[in-house]
């Protein structure tokens, strides 16, 4: 199929940006189970924010190339929805003043399921009004936040079409600004070291026979979830935000240890699913000859996702020290609110513990299956390896290191 | 299943999405991927990938399923597409496990057939 997209620009360090915006791979159950953390807080705006943050995204895309008819940027936007992950969406029904616009897949609306046990109580395609919605203002050139969502309906509670409704504003809503690449700080990046067999190179040539674009549903299942070619400035914002708004309540401490919990929940999906799918089987599992190798193998994986440059620089079946060369949090961090006084990385902390947790904790190379009694025994143990982030580049730091430890 | 071939959904991919046949009997690749296209019709579109020192074929029928060859040993694995219904699901199931059942049983069938 024949996409008009932009073309996803290499960068250093494995990152890659969309129309000057970086792009980030990750997986359904993280993005069911972050979502699902920030929504945990009521009173605070979550589900706007969630809105907000999405808005930008699709405005960047459909002001990205402005000699494009609105028409032409419209069908750019459903054209990176859907080669990115999120689905189709067709925007025949909207003008400058608003229309309905519809959703026959949906990433946010189908396939967080997999990952809820029961039935969701409100809308989960959050991402999807938002990104419509700025990228209908940007497509005609108004300005960001010139549209409300007046009715939605969403497959996630059972709908049978999803449609989306937008209403021109009388005066649009002041929204967040694009973050754009962010900063880093440009130190070398080593390569990989240490008493291992992995050859990330190899990994990375064998990963790039696979097409990792949306499919005629605009949809990516691999490595047994369904993955999302996601903004890292999205996951970035809401994530920021929501410690910002937390930190005002007194619950700072808290906001940190929820998203630490979702970094968790993102290694025992993501990494358990990639370490136990067929592709790894195929791809690295051929390279590992001892425990320690498993680690080197997913965070060679891990370097490809555009999170920044993952390094082992100790690893044992007791600890592991983890420096992670222009991670996309820090990057994005920095851009958006300037330099950190607190460490920030809290995916990288969540992701880390559970990679030790599902290697050594978890057997995963015994392919256990993933689900929550599972989870519950090696993330609830007692001996539950658990993350301290020692340098971070958001604080000025050259890269970001975290130290994982058993308790 | 059957003493030729098995298949289980992946509880954990979409609750259904995912299912794997593991084949019991000596097959070939290429034999299934040939009687593969002639039960839908001619109508997979192919898609080749290397995935290190594996080849994987994917073949798609564009809305409905997507089913990969070469990914393990032991069998193929096929994927349903989110929006198909779950009768349309089942009659592709049904297909592939008649398809399978022919040719493991008749490894050389003259004619394909669903």
């Amino acid at each position: 199929m024949t996409r008009n997209i932009f073309p996803t620009t290499p960068q250093e360090f494995g990152r890659r940006l969309l129309a000057d915006e970086p792009v980030i791979f990750h997986c359904n159950h993280y993005n069911y189970w972050l979502q699902k953390t920030l929504l945990m807080v009521e009173d605070m705006g979550i589900e706007d924010l969630l809105v907000d943050a999405a808005a930008v995204q699709g405005y960047v895309i459909t002001q990205a190339d402005p000699d494009k008819s609105p028409q032409e940027r419209l069908q750019t936007a459903a054209d990176t929805f859907a080669q990115n992950g999120f689905g189709r969406i067709d925007f025949a029904g909207v003008n400058d003043q608003g229309g309905t616009v519809t959703t026959p897949n949906s990433h946010y609306g189908q396939c967080l399921s997999a990952a809820c046990n029961g039935d969701f109580a409100v809308a989960q395609n959050f991402f999807d009004r938002g990104y419509i919605a700025g990228a209908v203002a940007g497509a005609f050139d108004l300005p960001l936040g010139s549209f409300a969502i007046e009715t939605h309906t969403c497959f996630s509670l059972k709908a049978e079409q999803a449609r989306i409704q937008l209403v021109r504003k009388t005066s649009p809503a002041e929204l967040f600004p694009a973050a754009g690449a962010g900063f880093g700080t440009r130190v070398s990046c080593p390569p990989v070291t240490g008493d291992t067999t992995i050859d990330e190179g190899a990994i990375h040539q064998a990963l790039a026979g696979l097409d990792f674009s949306g499919n005629e549903e605009g949809l990516i299942p691999r490595f047994g979830v369904m993955l999302t070619d996601h903004f890292a400035n999205y996951y970035n914002r809401i994530s920021f935000e929501f410690v910002q708004r937390m930190k005002q309540t007194g619950l700072l401490d808290y906001a940190e240890e929820l998203l630490i919990e979702a970094g968790h929940r993102c290694a025992f999906n993501t990494f358990g699913g990639i370490m136990t799918s067929p592709e790894w089987d195929a791809v690295v599992l051929p390279q590992c000859q001892k425990r320690e190798d498993w680690i080197y193998g997913i965070c060679s994986v891990i370097n490809v996702l555009g999170w920044g440059v993952w390094r082992v620089h100790e690893v044992s079946p007791e600890h592991l020290v983890l420096r992670i060369y222009d991670d996309y949090e820090s990057r994005g961090y920095v851009a958006m609110y300037g330099r950190a006084t607190r460490n920030i990385c809290y995916l990288a902390m969540g992701g880390a513990a559970g990679l030790m947790n599902l290697v050594f904790s978890g057997n995963i190379h015994e392919k256990p299956t993933l689900d929550e009694a599972f989870y519950e025994r090696i993330f609830n143990s007692d001996h539950v390896f658990s993350s301290e982030q020692t340098k971070c580049m958001a604080r000025g730091d050259q890269y970001s290191e975290i130290h994982v430890r058993k308790s | 299943m059957t003493d030729l071939f098995q298949r289980a959904v992946n509880q954990r991919c979409l609750k259904g999405l995912q299912w794997e046949y593991v084949i019991l009997v000596p097959w070939q690749a290429d034999a299934l991927l040939h009687h593969l296209q002639a039960a839908f019709d001619q109508k997979l579109n192919r898609y080749d990938e290397h995935w290190g020192t594996c080849q994987v074929t994917r073949l798609v029928l564009k809305f409905q399923f997507e089913i990969r060859v070469g990914e393990r040993a032991d069998g193929l694995t096929l994927l349903h597409r989110v929006n198909a219904e779950p009768a349309l699901r089942q009659a592709n199931l049904e297909t592939v496990d008649r398809l399978l059942h022919r040719l493991l049983t008749h490894p050389n069938p003259t004619k394909p057939s669903a």
